[in-house]
């Protein structure tokens, strides 16, 4: 594979959705135009056999699946559950990637056998131990993971009470 | 041609001041949402790049960190987004 040709495949696409956020009109078309980056950004990862690379490419499937299952969600039912209930197994593909990232350092999980996201496992191994040694750093990213997911759903729900309280267009006495 | 870390560290300059344009341009706040993580994504390849650079492992480090608050920018944009597509007042 020609690495020059491919960065600038992708360096194009990740610019290419960045300008898609300055001249689309609709937020959802620049969501999905945001996804295009993060995917872009993250092939480009791998292509020095980043760790990154893989988490990178999950979140921007997980914005893009997001974005399809709140569509699809809205349209066909108009409430926030199914939504989550669709996001939800992207949100565990990533903890999963993200567990397995930090544990690799410890037990030296054998990524290289993915066949299709085949990251180097020393590199892998490195990054989780300048993670393991500093307990801080995983403590405050865990923390606020954790911090993040809980105010996320509280504001979400609370979001969606609101609106089932509001009345609906059209419904004025 | 043979690329090197300043081809990522000029890529991530255009990426970023994309990003800040759109912060500054654009009146939406989902869209100026997206424009901030636009520029953490612009930071976290420069710290990439620098850390594959120097083959030093805490860069990676600090991209987890920036990762991070870019996912609670994302949930803030999914929010707005589920709130705007039930008749809320962000577009």
């Amino acid at each position: 594979m020609n690495i020059a040709l491919a960065f600038l495949f992708l360096a194009g696409m990740a610019v290419g959705g960045a300008m898609g956020l300055l001249v689309l009109r609709r937020v959802d078309h620049c969501v999905w135009s945001f996804g295009v980056v993060y995917v872009a950004l993250g092939a480009m990862y791998l292509l020095f056999n980043n760790p990154l690379a893989v988490t990178m490419q999950v979140i921007g499937v997980f914005v893009w699946g997001s974005m399809l299952a709140m569509n699809w969600g809205s349209i066909r039912s108009n409430r926030l559950s199914s939504t989550a209930w669709w996001a939800l197994p992207f949100g565990v593909m990533l903890t999963t990637l993200a567990g397995r990232a930090v544990l690799s350092g410890q037990i030296g999980t054998p990524l290289t056998s993915w066949p299709v996201w085949a990251v180097r496992e020393d590199r892998m191994v490195a990054m989780g131990r300048v993670l393991f040694r500093d307990y801080t750093i995983l403590i405050v990213l865990v923390g606020i993971f954790l911090l993040t997911a809980m105010v996320g759903v509280a504001w979400l729900r609370q979001l969606e009470r609101r609106t089932d309280e509001e009345p609906k267009h059209g419904d004025h006495r | 041609m043979a690329i090197t870390a300043n081809h990522y560290l000029f890529l991530s300059v255009v990426l970023f001041f994309l990003g800040l344009t759109i912060v500054a341009a654009r009146k939406e706040m989902g869209i100026k949402l997206l424009g901030l993580g636009l520029m953490f994504q612009a930071i976290n390849l420069a710290l990439v790049s620098l850390a594959e650079w120097f083959q030093v492992w805490e860069g990676q480090v600090a991209v987890l960190v920036v990762m991070i608050l870019s996912m609670v920018v994302m949930v803030l944009e999914i929010g707005l987004k589920a709130w705007s597509t039930r008749g809320g007042e962000p577009k």
